[in-house]
């Protein structure tokens, strides 16, 4: 056997994940040596790096198809690994820029939050890469524990730490599935590489049809924890109530991207065929179902909240729902593409939206380690009418509602499972989302339409600056999203070889 | 291929138990720590079924699998553990049945 | 290119006036864009031959290529129909609202948001695709929101607020699910492919599917029963945004919608009998309740439903019967209820109420206003020969064939005549009961249903000249139209519908069924209103409001979420469990069919390392047991590490000899860390379990937890009773002294070190 060369390696590609990782490390070292004074350096050196990387990302789309591969196929350097890049990216960035003064208002602005922030993107980065089972998991590790420990980051805060260990009971207990999973599959189909089991799979070249099927359960059970979709959402509320603010928001994001690149990594890449009972669509159904649950649950649930880090959770779950459903969609093999497109769209729009949504609720966050209230916001278009703005159009794109990013996501994910034959899905969607109006615009009414001091902390200009990008991203996506989309589109999931 | 003459299917059921007894581990336990111990020892037992399918196949991917699953348990042990000490130290106590006050 | 400017300049004029505000008084900024609508309506109505003659214009720019979709635009007499509509409304009110604000600033706000909703109006009903047209339709829904909640608003009109963006909103995500299923069975989200295509979308299977869901859209939006509830709320709006958007145009997008998509999904069994149902269920009820109310906006309103449903019945008759009558009736109702609404304004404007129980009497000062009231009032109730008239004739022509739908718009008719005589009369005649003016006492009405006015619009009660320009105009143009039929209304009317209608007052072949039942139902409105002394007292047993029925979803909906509440426990287990049985119910399709050949050997304890193994085998086994049952921390662990070592061993026999050595090692680490703290852990177990034992079991458990949020950064509601606890605390330490090597940092921990403690504090 030949060993690989370092050229084969093709290590260039890996750069945006890769790079970020061994710059986190740098960050790392660096903040070590960091007086109080200079504490901005951290800041400064995270956003540089992602800056840099994201600039570079751009160059990575629509390379040759002999440079699509690293690491002799573990890594897949394709349209859609760049696009789930760009978002993550995009995530950090806001994650960074949102946390600075938070950090500093909170008292733990220790020098950790940057590297572990940076150190968990690039883990939602390498899992849309993954070529291969072995790298989705350590992907998903590398995603997790970072965030296990910036859930805590809070200490002695007891809320935040009953989060940081039930995020990571609950993670561990799940990803051991997830193992566990990717065993079976492994076992059945007899190579851990995605290309490969696809290409065994459709050969009829498996063990077991049932130990296949088995697998690729305990995967979705992994990997739906990620994502936060029902039945493995519970932590979700209780882990973004008592985590940070910053970190809950970049959390819910980037957590969810990552969970998401695997799932349609696995699923439509390895496991396109896998069918139940001889049916052409096995775990179509299954995750259409969950599709389903996860948004009746997510939105209906969230009505009754009022701590806005609560309701934010489960308007997160009901989002994952509304992603499931491009999954699901992507399954049936005409819409595959535009399905995995409109996904991936939706999760960039989901992005900017929810960031900014909240990086404004650590804006209006008191100092008093309580969670902001839905009445907090009474009255904040008197006091700070940007910001009220900039929140209302993160809740009307949240719910859907033109022109925002949110509106054509959802128009593209209807779309593809109007396409896929599953109206009903889309219709549940619609319900779901009529739902979803009452609670989002209801922050609209206290805005606008209440007195109170809906005081926000005196002006921040880094979180000014988050705000205002996440709200010039959510209008820009929703009035004239070709840019992305054109991006998004080129996005194609396929096995390689055959 | 030609499968190695390896009783897989026993294999695959011993792990299957261990594995099932680890998540009842998880379930009964109230210490966090043998909880988490609970969920490393359902981690061997994939490990054990990925060794097994390794040599069935007569190939190393499981074996370097393993490998991966070795390392991000230990980091797992790392970061749990330290967790559960902070906690500790607030609380004075790691029975998960008394961390429930986020809910609703 | 030239429509497309005509979407576009609504949304720039909108933003110079807001960033002009402060250098441009009220007046000045609605003459400047009233000139700015009014160049809009010369140059639409300039379109019209050449639409006449050459069918829709079409115009169509790239917007996401990637997706076929199209940012297009569709001219055809429809859409000009209303764009005129909404141009030549949109001067008036502009007009009217120059006079109508007095705070430059606020003017500047609110004719922002009025021109938006200007620009997304004319999007809506020049859309050539239908996603442009779903997108302008919410937008036009929010605008509709903003303006609501202009004022500001108390708790009721907060609600009202919420309520119209929840039905026309969420009815447009209905609308927007209706239009994609549309597309998909036209292959095409262009406008005009749609339309051409009619035959084969009322054959589509899909057919029921995407006509429901576009119709709860339109019903929504045009208040039609039940839905209609939203309108009335509505109200709350400054009376420029009520006349323009609740009563001339946004209400009317539903109907256009119904008009435009008629070629494509129209006439079918279906549409027919859902359209007139609805359409007629509404304008009674529509008339109806506009008997109750006192309110002059409420009265406007509810007329306004009933005339809505009128059209919507009507767009529902068979073979595009109704089409003509519907575009008579859209106009007319436009220029009587627009004058209407301003004029209402401007009363509440001079007077300070809208309470009709408390006007009368007021047409001696104020002639002018008078006059106009008369002749809208006249159009409203249908007299000839104004273009009310002429729209009640239509309508009753169209229906003539059928019993019902003739009893239901006449009785309809003869109550908004009621309507119309109340809005004047009670106004107007009879003895005046509010002094005029009286810029200081503004009277506070309890059965105010819309609450007051937030802002002061006190100080100019007389009435501005202009401000009496735009009804007045409006309240002309009603007689124009209803005498000029031939040169003005039969070419609009013809080019809307398409094909070639004629329009007389009076039918030229003398006295018909028409022309008697709309005396009597003129006859029957004077009659009706003759002795309202009589029904006013009535209450109309109203079974349930559409307004219960919203609270009552809402509520039923909140207590799903609190039973699904109910499992978000906040206990780790519980949610382990979930997981796990989750899985369960995942894997039970998987696992039976799981088919690897079990043979069963006979055991083969042959050589040394098959004995190894299947004692290794048992080790694990035992151990996983052992780690289950016993009860002891310590032992448990311990047990898991023997499990642990005993895997490895099976690695070490498969053979991987460098896996089984990494396990080892894992293993170790693992097993002895976790030991020490553990044992750690449980020690201070025990000790408190001691300190328990000596006498302060009860309140132990309660302070445990807020002897750090003592250091000044717990959470309160994690913890209340915090400051009630110091006495135990200090008494458990004394209890306990050293108990825990991590004390002493502890009591270090403050704000201030957070950062040393972030070095120094993680565990070994």
């Amino acid at each position: 056997m030949e060993l690989p060369t370092l050229q084969d390696l093709n290590l260039a590609v890996t750069l945006p994940s890769m790079g970020l990782a061994l710059w986190a490390c740098v960050v790392l070292a660096v903040g070590l040596f960091l007086p109080e004074r200079r504490r901005h350096w951290n800041l400064v050196l995270s956003l540089g790096g992602i800056v840099a990387l994201f600039l570079y990302n751009l160059t990575l789309f629509d390379l040759p198809a002999d440079r699509q591969s690293a690491f002799l196929g573990m890594y897949r350097a394709d349209n859609f690994t760049a696009f789930v890049n760009l978002i993550a990216l995009v995530t950090a960035f806001f994650g960074v820029l949102m946390a600075y003064e938070y950090l500093k208002r909170t008292h733990i602005d220790r020098g950790e939050y940057y590297p572990l922030l940076l150190i968990s993107t690039s883990g939602a980065m390498l899992m849309g890469a993954s070529g291969d089972l072995a790298v989705l998991f350590v992907a998903l590790e590398l995603l997790s524990i970072p965030l296990y420990i910036m859930s805590g980051l809070r200490r002695p805060n007891a809320a935040s730490e009953e989060s940081a260990l039930k995020y990571f009971l609950l993670g561990a207990f799940s990803s051991a599935f997830l193992v566990y999973g990717v065993a079976l599959v492994y076992g059945a189909a007899g190579s851990t590489d995605l290309s490969e089991i696809f290409h065994r799979v459709n050969a009829g070249l498996i063990l077991d049809q049932g130990l296949l099927l088995a697998g690729a359960g305990l995967m979705l059970v992994g990997l739906g924890f990620k994502v936060a979709a029902v039945p493995f959402h519970m932590w979700t509320p209780d882990v973004y109530q008592g985590a940070p603010t910053a970190v809950t928001g970049y959390m819910s994001v980037g957590a969810k991207l990552g969970g998401f690149a695997g799932l349609l990594r696995v699923f439509i890449v390895a496991l396109p065929a896998v069918s139940g009972a001889g049916d052409a669509t096995g775990w179509q159904d299954t995750i259409a179902l969950i599709a389903a649950l996860t948004m009746i649950l997510g939105n209906v649930v969230a009505i009754a909240q009022r701590d806005v880090k609560r309701m934010l959770g489960y308007s997160s779950i009901a989002h994952a729902g509304y992603i499931l459903m491009g999954a699901a969609a992507a399954g049936s093999p005409d819409v595959r593409d535009f399905a995995v497109s409109a996904s991936l769209f939706y999760l960039l729009a989901y992005a900017f939206t929810n960031l900014g949504a909240f990086a404004v609720t650590v804006a209006i966050e008191k100092d008093d380690a309580t969670n902001p209230q839905l009445d907090d916001f009474n009255g904040l278009s008197k006091t700070r009418p940007v910001l009220a703005l900039a929140m209302a159009l993160f809740m009307l794109s949240l719910t859907g509602i033109p022109p925002t990013a949110g509106v054509v996501g959802k128009f593209f994910l209807f779309q593809a499972a109007v396409n896929a034959g599953m109206v009903w899905l889309a219709l549940i969607g619609v319900i779901t989302s009529v739902v979803s109006a009452f609670y989002y615009l209801r922050i609209v009414v206290n805005m606008y339409l209440r007195e109170g001091p809906g005081e926000a902390q005196a002006q921040r200009s880094f979180l000014g600056v988050a705000v205002g990008l996440a709200a010039v991203g959510t209008f820009v996506l929703g009035v004239a999203p070709v840019l992305f989309l054109d991006l998004a589109q080129r996005a194609v999931l396929v096995a390689l070889g055959g | 291929m030609e499968p190695a003459p390896l009783n897989i299917s026993a294999y695959v059921v011993l792990s299957a138990i261990l594995f099932a007894m680890g998540a009842l581990g998880v379930l009964i336990r109230r210490n966090a720590i043998l909880v988490f111990m609970s969920v490393e020892l359902m981690l061997n037992a994939a490990n054990l079924a990925l060794i097994a399918f390794a040599r069935f196949y007569n190939q190393m991917d499981g074996q370097i699998l393993v490998f991966f699953v070795m390392t991000v348990a230990a980091a797992e042990v790392a970061v749990g553990l330290a967790l559960i000490v902070v906690i500790f130290r607030t609380r004075r106590s790691i029975n998960i049945d008394e961390l429930s006050r986020l809910k609703d | 290119m030239d429509f497309a400017l005509v979407v576009a300049i609504p949304f720039v004029l909108g933003i110079s006036v807001y960033f002009l505000r402060d250098r441009l008084r009220p007046v000045q900024q609605g003459l400047l864009l009233t000139a700015g609508m009014a160049l809009l309506f010369v140059f639409l109505l300039a379109q019209l031959p050449r639409v006449t003659e050459q069918g829709a214009l079409e115009f169509v720019a790239p917007w996401m290529p990637q997706i076929g979709l199209t940012f297009a635009l569709y001219v055809d007499g429809l859409g000009l129909l209303f764009g005129l509509l909404v141009t030549g409304i949109g001067s008036a009110v502009m007009l009217y609202t120059g006079c109508y604000m007095d705070d430059a600033r606020q003017a500047g706000r609110f004719f922002a948001l009025m021109l938006a909703f200007t620009g997304s109006m004319l999007a809506v009903v020049l859309a050539g695709n239908v996603v442009v047209l779903f997108i302008a339709w919410e937008l036009t829904s929010v605008m509709s929101f903003l303006l609501i909640g202009f004022k500001g608003a108390d708790d009721e009109a907060r609600k009202g607020a919420l309520q119209s963006l929840m039905i026309t909103g969420g009815g447009g995500l209905a609308l927007f699910v209706g239009l994609l299923l549309l597309g998909n069975a036209a292959g095409t989200m262009q406008l005009g492919e749609i339309l051409s295509n009619g035959e084969a979308l009322r054959q589509h299977p899909w057919y029921g599917a995407f006509t429901g869901l576009i119709l709860l859209g339109c019903f929504s939006k045009s208040a039609q029963f039940p839905l209609h509830f939203w309108l009335p709320q509505a109200m709350n709006a400054p009376t420029p945004a009520s006349a323009f958007l609740h009563s001339a145009t946004m209400v009317k997008a539903g109907v256009y919608l119904l008009a435009r998509l008629y070629p494509a999904l129209g006439d079918t069994a279906l549409w027919n009998a859902a359209l007139s149902t609805v359409g007629l269920a509404t304008m009674l009820v529509g008339a109806v309740l506009a008997l109750r109310q006192r309110d002059l906006k409420g009265i406007l309103a509810y007329t306004t439903i009933s005339q809505l449903g009128a059209l919507v019945a009507l767009i529902g008759q068979p073979e595009s019967a109704g089409l003509k009558a519907a575009a008579v009736g859209i106009v007319a109702h436009a220029l009587y209820k627009g004058a209407l609404f301003l004029i209402a304004g401007a009363v509440d404007h001079t007077t300070g109420t809208r309470n009709i129980n408390e006007l009368g009497g007021i047409g001696r000062q104020m002639r002018g206003l008078a006059a106009a009231t008369a002749i809208a009032g006249l159009s409203m109730a249908g007299v000839p020969p104004l273009l009310g008239f002429v729209a009640k004739e239509t309508l009753l022509e169209t229906v003539i064939q059928q019993p019902l739908a003739l009893a239901v718009v006449t009785v309809s008719a003869a109550l908004t005549v009621t309507a119309a005589l109340r809005l004047f009369w009670d106004v107007f005649m009879g003895a005046p009961r509010t002094r005029l003016p009286q810029p200081e006492h503004v009277p506070h009405d309890r059965h105010h249903p819309f609450g007051d006015d937030a802002f002061d619009y006190s100080c100019c009660h007389d009435l501005p000249p202009l401000m009496l320009a735009s009804p007045g105009t409006l309240a002309t143009l009603s007689v124009i139209a209803g005498v000029a039929l031939a040169p003005l209304m039969a070419p609009l009317v013809s080019a809307a519908i398409g094909k070639q209608v004629s329009l007389y007052l009076f039918p030229p072949s003398g006295v018909n069924l028409a022309l008697v039942l709309s005396g009597v139902a003129l006859a029957l409105g004077i009659g009706v209103f003759a002795v309202r002394r009589v029904w006013l007292k009535w209450s109309i047993p109203v079974p349930v409001s559409g307004v219960q029925v919203y609270d009552g979803t809402i509520r039923a909906v909140e207590s799903v979420g609190d039973v699904l509440l109910k499992m978000q426990s906040g206990r780790i287990r519980y949610y382990l469990a979930v997981i796990l049985f989750s899985v369960l119910v995942l894997l039970a399709t998987a696992v039976p069919n799981i088919r690897i050949d079990l043979p069963t050997p006979a055991v083969q304890l042959t050589t040394a390392a098959h004995v190894l193994e299947a004692i290794l085998l048992v080790l694990a086994l035992a151990a996983t047991l052992a780690s289950i049952l016993f009860e002891r921390h310590l032992v448990a662990a311990l047990a898991l590490g023997i499990a642990g070592y005993a895997i490895g061993g099976m690695f070490l026999l498969e053979p991987a000899p460098d896996v089984a050595l990494v396990q080892f090692l894992v293993e170790t680490l693992a097993t002895v860390l976790i030991i020490i703290i553990l044992a750690r852990t449980s020690q201070d177990e025990r000790r408190r379990a001691m300190a328990r034992l000596w006498g302060q079991t009860r309140r132990g458990s309660g302070a445990r937890p807020c002897r750090v949020h003592r250091h000044g950064r717990g959470s309160r509601h994690l913890c209340p009773r915090r400051r009630e606890q110091p006495a135990h605390t200090g008494r458990y330490r004394r209890m306990a002294p050293g108990e825990c090597a991590s004390a002493g940092w502890r009591q270090r921990r403050g704000r201030g070190d957070s950062h040393r403690l972030s070095r120094h504090g993680h565990p070994d």
